[in-house]
């Protein structure tokens, strides 16, 4: 028996009338289960089914060899085995240019899906992987926050009555990063979506009806006792409800790559877009489901290039490329461009210098991406001063925060000082309204 | 009787120990007072982290009275033999730093933060290994509730030793002097470093410390003022850490020992001080009995219980056994609106189903993580307030990790990808992992249930439910929730004998069953 809401709607069954003890969150899932479709799950999703995904690129990007300055002797001075080829690399104007295998990325650019801002980081930047991320996903330099920025922003769109729902953010993690958790809201999070069921049901089927039986609710039960096992045989029912949608919505175990068919543009689909573009693909499904997500969150690693940089940045450009590429097809072929925006951050860049081992060391301002319909193509900001280094390290001429805060006032429409903290240098690249 | 969930404690010699000790605590139940089997599991589960039918039987023999004392009074172990070897605090001589090139200071500092997180993982596992195996269930229950509330994390204090020396003290004072834990506390290097009073000077003060202790460590809010506050924090001027040794320093340069009014008290005064004029107040001993009442019993603390509670704490000189004897002892304690009615926390989720089941603990990496999946980081709390706990536990997210989890420490965790995943937010690369680490645990294996089944007399079906759902949920079902049970079991059976060794997998997954009822949920 597999439990949809259309099972439920078909039978007259609701969550109304949950009483005064079910959390709000419970009863707009009540509500929403009235209205089953589309239009339902766009109120849901703040009014404006607008959708931010958001990729981390875990380990420190090398951003110079991303987007390179490729004309520049002291880039070429600073790396002289690792500076990329002139007559190699995809010019995106008469300074810059991005890695040669980034052929995806330079495809976006082309399409004008793509704006760059150069040189983001903070103040004091922090060289560990740890802090600088925690830093990121806190928006918080002085490392006093406990909570993620995009958590902080659920907590505040929670309309004081109750806790968001957790569906509100998905991220294809392990765990549920930083980024997303605030002092009340936590996001579902999993590596596959099989991985939101009750797991021995999975490899025992026949005890799936059981539990099932055993976790919807079974009538209002007296005194206190009787409310807490009420509220938790909802949650239970609701938990269930979500992740067959989740699960429905992405395709059930997650397939990797694609079929072999090449897609727009001749780009082959096979093999370049690997698990990062089986996270991308999961989302553009989900995303045209359509589910009431409102923000998503995938991560990439492999990027802390300490040595042998070549053959490894070659291959994450690749996949980095390729991965986005398709995710933008996918999103035009089902219609949801206009409703995506996609961010990338990684905790720092690299050094200028190329070290001893063919590789480069942890540094720190690097260009962020954002891509989608309403960006502002093209590059943006003042790319750091190869001559005006800091201990060897570009300097941010960008406060991530302000890129931040465009995404959370321009594109979520959220307040974004109550979220941040503060006010920053307002950035010009995503279009409002 | 031991409460320790022994490895090899063989399954007879455990009756006659039962026996044994009920015939010379004299079992009779308090005449005043109700007692009864679920009475006992009820205080058990509260107290302590739950335990075996045998355990709860015990207890419920001795009356309200005697089960209370008997849990309060298990002697402590001396000489804490339990101790961890623990590196010494390291932290590098700032000038010598300086004259390293950068990209050696680098390395050095990953290097001693890859320790740091190895060391932190080593002693989540203790940890969570201690309370699945100790036989003093209710201190370590106490220690869980002095880390969340006099709280400290790992991502501020960056040190694992001085959080590992922390839980230390929490254990020593864990059932001894309030007055005593909190003047320890004030001067504990990890509560400093995580408040920033080791900066708090006399040119700056800093008034986290000052603001958390009044707010949430002693009074709560609204019975301090923002003065108080200022006054406070003056009075902890100096109150620093050795930054090379990570020990407790008091610097006179650094404190301000003006004149001071907390509380409308006026003097010289010094942070110890402060506390003394705190606990002089009617509302500091209100303030903790609330706490631990939110802790132990639920959510609301009847006003009058908690007067009573509060006067008798003061009159005991802020003795914590009296008041837990008290507590424990009160007819609130076993109210209708207090049985069964609130979520377990991640860890008496966790530990409870090990000491419920007896079961040996082998995969402590798996379960470390699993009390993280399910929103309780040790040594992380998520915020100064600790966790909030209740209903808050509980959402679409958590749902499936805790039946999951719980699932997993029943099936085994074989399959499981090895290694401690990284204590810290998720990050797809690997990169910085993890080669000093202490070795990743064996996999859980999967229970193996027949041991406990045995010599009970179970010969039906519904027998085998029955004693696994008594075990599990220490209270009875409605009877179509048992007929599911029942009926599932029934259908996976092989053969007429339910606790014949070819239905071990059937008996595991019946367990894995009720464990996956939101009653399971609830404590």
């Amino acid at each position: 028996m597999i439990w949809t809401r259309r099972w439920f709607l078909n039978r007259g069954l609701t969550l109304l009338g949950a009483g005064a003890t079910a959390p709000r969150f419970i009863d707009r899932t009540a509500t929403a289960l009235a209205e089953e479709s589309g239009p339902g799950a766009r109120r849901r999703n703040g009014g404006d089914h607008r959708v931010l995904v958001v990729l981390q690129l875990a380990g420190g990007n090398d951003g110079l060899n991303t987007v390179a300055p490729f004309r520049s002797d002291d880039y070429r001075r600073a790396r002289p085995t690792l500076a990329l080829p002139a007559d190699r690399v995809l010019r995106l104007d008469d300074e810059f240019a991005l890695h040669p295998e980034a052929a995806g990325l330079k495809r976006l650019y082309d399409d004008g899906l793509l704006a760059v801002v150069h040189g983001a980081g903070y103040p004091n930047p922090n060289r560990s992987h740890f802090i600088s991320t925690d830093v990121w996903e806190t928006a918080d330099p002085s490392q006093r926050s406990h909570q993620g920025w995009l958590g902080r922003y659920f907590d505040c769109t929670c309309d004081g009555r109750g806790r968001t729902d957790p569906r509100a953010a998905v991220a294809l993690t392990g765990e549920a990063p930083l980024s997303l958790v605030g002092a009340q809201f936590d996001p579902v999070s999993f590596r596959r979506p099989d991985q939101l069921t009750w797991y021995p049901g999975r490899v025992h089927p026949a005890m799936q009806e059981a539990y099932g039986r055993l976790n919807e609710p079974a009538g209002e039960q007296p005194g206190r006792a009787g409310a807490a096992l009420s509220f938790l045989q909802r949650t239970a029912l609701d938990a269930r409800l979500s992740a067959h949608e989740i699960q429905e919505a992405a395709g059930g175990a997650g397939r990797r790559g694609r079929d072999g068919a090449s897609g727009p543009g001749g780009f082959p689909r096979n093999g370049t877009t690997g698990l990062l573009g089986a996270q991308l693909g999961m989302i553009a499904r989900m995303i045209a489901a359509p589910l009431p997500t409102r923000v998503y969150y995938a991560s990439l690693g492999g990027f802390d290039t300490h040595a042998n940089q070549t053959g490894t940045h070659d291959r994450l450009m690749r996949e980095l490329g390729g991965a986005l590429a398709e995710f933008f097809d996918d999103l035009r072929r089902t219609g949801q461009l206009d409703r995506v925006l996609l961010m990338t951050f990684s905790e720092f860049g690299r050094r200028v210098e190329q070290n001893a081992s063919g590789g480069t060391d942890h540094g720190a301002a690097a260009p962020m991406f954002l891509l989608g319909r309403a960006v502002r193509p093209g590059l943006h900001g003042a790319h750091p001063d190869l001559r005006r280094l800091d201990a060897g390290d570009l300097r941010w001429t960008v406060d991530f925060r302000s890129v931040y805060q465009g995404v959370l006032t321009d594109w979520l429409r959220a307040d974004s000082r109550r979220v941040l903290g503060g006010v920053f240098p307002r950035l010009n690249v995503i279009r409002p309204g | 009787m031991t409460l320790h969930c022994s490895r090899a404690t063989p399954r007879s010699a455990m009756t006659i120990l039962c026996g044994l000790a009920a015939l010379a605590a004299g079992g009779r139940p308090g005449a005043a007072e109700e007692w009864s089997r679920p009475a006992a599991a009820h205080l058990l589960r509260r107290a302590g982290f739950g335990g075996t039918p045998e355990q709860i039987g015990f207890l419920a023999g001795l009356g309200r009275t005697g089960a209370v004392d008997y849990l309060l009074d298990i002697p402590t172990d001396a000489a804490g033999a339990d101790r961890l070897p623990i590196a010494a605090f390291e932290e590098p001589d700032p000038q010598e730093m300086r004259m390293l090139p950068e990209a050696e200071r680098q390395r050095l500092q990953m290097d001693r933060r890859r320790r740091d997180l190895a060391q932190l993982q080593r002693i989540r596992r203790q940890w969570v290994d201690r309370m699945i195996t100790t036989p003093r269930p209710l201190e370590e229950k106490m220690v869980l509730f002095w880390h969340g509330h006099l709280t400290s994390g790992h991502r501020e204090v960056r040190s694992s030793k001085l959080l590992y020396e922390q839980n230390e003290l929490f254990r020593r004072y864990a059932l001894g002097n309030y007055r005593t834990l909190l003047l320890e506390v004030c001067a504990d290097p990890a509560m400093l470093l995580y408040l920033n009073n080791a900066q708090n000077v006399r040119t700056a003060p800093n008034e986290n410390f000052a603001r958390e202790l009044l707010e949430l460590f002693t009074l709560g809010p609204g019975h301090y003022s923002e003065a108080d506050i200022k006054e406070t924090a003056r009075a902890f001027t100096g109150w620093g850490v050795d930054r090379r040794t990570g020990t407790f320093r008091f610097r006179p340069r650094l404190h301000d020992d003006g004149v001071k009014t907390v509380l409308g008290v006026r003097g010289r005064l010094n942070g110890g001080d402060v506390v003394d004029i705190i606990l002089s107040r009617p509302r500091a001993a209100e303030h903790l009995v609330e706490r631990l009442w939110r802790f132990f019993a639920s959510d609301d603390p009847p006003r009058a219980v908690v007067r009573r509670l509060a006067a008798g704490f003061r009159r005991g000189r802020y003795e914590l056994k009296p008041l837990l004897r008290a507590m424990f002892r009160s007819d609130a304690f076993y109210a209708e609106s207090v049985l069964h009615a609130r979520v377990k926390s991640p860890v008496e989720l966790l530990v409870g189903s090990m000491r419920a089941l007896e079961i040996p603990p082998v995969d402590t990496d798996a379960f470390v993580l699993g009390l993280r999946l399910m929103g309780q980081d040790l040594f992380q709390p998520p915020t100064v307030k600790g966790w909030d706990g209740g209903m808050d536990w509980i959402n679409t997210a958590t749902l499936f990790n805790r039946y999951n989890v719980t699932a997993r420490l029943i099936g085994g965790t074989g399959g499981r990808r090895r290694g401690p995943a990284a204590p810290m937010s998720g990050a797809a690369g690997d990169d910085w992992a993890m080669d000093s680490n202490p070795p990743p645990s064996e996999p859980q294996p999967p229970f193996d249930p027949l041991p406990m089944l045995r010599g009970r007399g179970l010969r039906r079906a519904e027998d085998v439910v029955d004693h696994c759902v008594w075990r599990l949920l220490g209270r009875s079902l409605p009877p179509e929730r048992r007929e599911v049970l029942i009926d599932a079991f029934r259908r996976d059976l092989r053969g007429p004998d339910p606790t014949a060794p070819q239905n071990a997998g059937a008996v595991r997954r019946l367990l894995m069953l009720i464990v996956a009822m939101p009653e399971y949920q609830l404590s």
